[in-house]
């Protein structure tokens, strides 16, 4: 029992060293984490920025593709979208956001699935969510009006 | 065919991916460290338990999301390498043990202690997975975005049945693990190397966890294509008609809901949803169905002097001939809406206990039909949606405005009343008729089913915003006045006695005598008015609406 309650302890005094030590401001410039995932991108496909998102026209569709690097539903959709990127139509801008990285953004949209995408606005006003897209063309379906 | 068994399957298959990476070891290593079965039970068991708790926790609900994922890592992989130390180490922890006389304060016997000190182990080792755990499996996922948030039932049942096969593979790997170890006998010995090179298993993979190094790895994997049973469970996904549609984007912006809220729309089915005044989308749902609630149509009355109820009940007064009618709180908070008669005027006596309005409309509607009005169980801002039983459609309790059906955006007639207490009642109209507590429903009307919430400053159903100029219960007067809606705090009115005042151009007098309130406007005619809690007033009028104070702080 002792064992238990120690255990415990170990927990919390870990949450709480954790939460102290972790800079609370998320690194909003760059979110991608491995040098494969920096290749790759264009113009209408990009690692998520507050500047990428301000770049956005005001007729432009923003969607912001919440990803985990470890998360192979992701990936999938990652590589299709980095294989079919010359077929995203002009007027769609996709921002790849890093999951386990961005909890503000998380917390901003209401995030808790690590294959989540939010449609917003270039001031970052969400639009609407949804998980789970499986394929670029399944993504861009999925685009609500506005 | 069902979701159920796929989400079972989906549960083992996960064994195959990357995402248990982490768990794997674990397992392994805690439970071989381990003598006897009931300790892989026990790992397995406070695995699932942990799986669950968190999934519905971090997954489920967005209440965590300020919790960043390194935390959770961190706790899981300080409390694995916190076990993988009294593994290693067992003259340390004995030695911590004793000085921080938890060994004397507990009193065990050494022996009972050790087998304690395993189960502990054991459970705490279940428990410190669950935070991290994320499976990468497309079923859990559909369970997560599609299944959960239309059923919570069905989604928990999915969530159940995935842990279990999820479990009863990890069960087969922990024993297997521990049968090997049986085998070689030089492992056995408690304190031997093995055991401690299991515990130093555990300190490095704590280690890996808590330094998030363990997500690189699974990353580096999924990156080469080694995605386990992905692509397999999708294959089966995309095969099998589970009868779970992926579901409609959530929409974020304000235009949220374009569609009335199920338990209306299966209710009131000939409604035009279409023409709809798009407020009655956000109704919730304050727990009664429709009709559950149930008005009073056929209302009774009693001589005031058979009335036993305090004399400090509210009660709306309604003038009737030459005498008066009484329809006291303690009835109307079970009933809502008294569909009367009243001087030869179809009246709808209503008070919506969760926002404290009390509003007397006449009951003809626009086409000079004589309806009567039912409790729809619909919420906005905590605010009663009637439906009226001629044309079924609905109207909001505090603005008297129809939001959908034949008369969208047409408001009732409010009809004159006053607001007193039993006592004042009495003192003034002693041969008042008072509403029968016969109503033909069984009802405790000696009993406030809402309990202190007048007085408590919490809400059952909170609104969408708060007003901070006066208390949000604070009663006031309401009545329109021209084109403007005016509010004016209650208690300290009838304690002023009067009140003059520019509205819009228009003087309004406020007179109160023996409790009773006269409005006027400046050609001198009558105009009617309600009562309502401040919060709620304010939020259907906080940008145009004015009001008049009469002793100003």
């Amino acid at each position: 029992m002792k064992l238990f309650v120690i255990g415990l302890i170990v927990a919390v005094a870990a949450a709480v060293v954790a939460i102290v030590v972790i800079p609370r401001g998320d690194d909003l410039a760059t979110t991608a984490t491995s040098e494969s995932e920096l290749t790759g991108f264009s113009d209408r496909y990009q690692p998520y920025s507050e500047q990428a998102l301000a770049e956005a026209s005001a007729d432009e569709t923003v969607v912001l593709f919440f990803s985990a690097v470890w998360c192979s539903t992701c990936t999938a959709l990652r590589d299709d979208i980095a294989a079919n990127q010359q077929s995203i139509p002009e007027g769609v801008l996709v921002l790849l956001v890093d999951f386990d990285d961005s909890t503000e953004l998380k917390q901003q949209y209401g995030v808790v699935y690590q294959h989540t995408l939010v449609q917003v606005d270039r001031t970052g006003l969400g639009i609407a969510r949804w998980q789970l897209s499986r394929s670029l063309d399944e993504l861009l379906a999925t685009i609500v009006e506005v | 065919m069902e979701l159920l068994p796929l989400s079972l399957l989906a549960g083992v298959l996960t064994v195959l991916s990357p995402c248990v990476l982490p768990l794997l070891p674990v397992i392994l290593a805690g439970s071989a460290a381990e003598s006897g079965r009931r300790s892989a039970y026990l790992i397995i068991a406070s695995l699932a338990v942990s799986v669950m708790a968190f999934t519905l926790l971090i997954r489920g609900a967005s209440a965590l999301l300020g919790v960043p994922t390194d935390v959770w890592l961190i706790v899981s992989g300080s409390l694995v390498l916190f076990i993988g130390v009294t593994l290693a180490f067992p003259a340390l922890w004995e030695r911590i043990s004793t000085v921080t006389g938890l060994n004397r304060a507990t009193g065990e016997m050494v022996d009972s202690s050790a087998q304690r000190t395993g189960t502990a182990r054991s459970v705490l080792l279940g428990l410190s997975l669950g935070p991290i755990f994320t499976s990468c499996s497309p079923t859990y996922g559909l369970i997560l975005a599609a299944v959960l948030p239309t059923s919570f039932a069905v989604g928990f049942a999915n969530l159940l049945a995935y842990t279990v096969g999820l479990s009863a593979v990890m069960l087969l790997i922990a024993l297997g693990g521990q049968s090997v170890t049986r085998r070689m006998k030089w492992a056995v010995d408690p304190n031997g190397a093995f055991r401690r090179g299991l515990g130093g298993v555990l300190i490095v993979v704590g280690l890996l966890i808590a330094t998030g190094v363990v997500k690189d790895v699974e990353a580096w994997l999924v990156e080469r294509g080694i995605l386990g049973a992905v692509v397999l469970e999708q294959g089966i996904l995309d095969q099998v008609d589970t009868g779970v549609d992926a579901p409609e984007p959530t929409r974020l912006d304000g235009s949220a809901a374009t569609e009335p809220p199920a338990f209306l729309a299966q209710r009131f089915t000939t409604i035009d949803w279409q023409s709809a005044d798009p407020a009655i989308f956000a109704a919730i749902s304050g727990g009664p169905p429709p009709d559950g609630i149930p008005a009073i149509d056929d209302p009774s009355f009693v001589p005031l002097a058979q009335v036993t109820s305090g004399d400090d009940v509210q009660a709306i007064v309604l003038q009737d001939g030459t005498g008066v009618r009484v329809y006291p709180y303690n009835i109307l908070v079970w009933h809502e809406i008294v569909n009367d008669t009243v001087d030869g005027v179809p009246v709808a006596v209503t008070f919506c206990p969760l926002c404290g309005s009390a509003i007397v409309f006449e009951r003809t509607l626009p086409n000079g039909t004589a309806t009567t009005f039912g409790v729809s169980g619909g919420l906005i801002d905590s605010n009663m949606i009637m439906f009226d039983r001629a044309t079924e459609g609905l109207w909001q309790q505090s603005t008297g405005r129809a939001l959908a059906g034949e008369f969208v955006a047409t408001e009732l007639a409010l009809h004159p009343f006053q607001l007193l207490t039993l006592g004042e009642v009495r003192e003034s109209h002693p041969n008042a008729r008072v509403l029968s507590a016969d109503t033909g429903f069984a009802r405790d009307y000696e009993r406030n089913p809402y309990g202190d919430y007048d007085e408590s400053d919490q809400f059952i159903f909170a609104p969408s915003t708060l007003d901070d100029r006066y208390p949000a219960k604070l009663i006031m007067v309401a009545f329109v006045v021209g084109e403007k809606r005016v509010a004016v705090p209650w208690l300290a009115l009838r304690e002023e006695g009067s009140l003059e005042a520019e509205v819009g151009g228009t003087t309004v007098s406020l007179q109160v005598s023996d409790g009773e309130l006269d409005v006027r406007d400046d050609e001198g005619r009558s105009v009617p008015f309600y009562f309502e809690m401040w919060f709620s007033w304010a939020v259907q009028n906080e940008a145009t609406g004015v009001v008049l104070d009469p002793a100003p702080r």
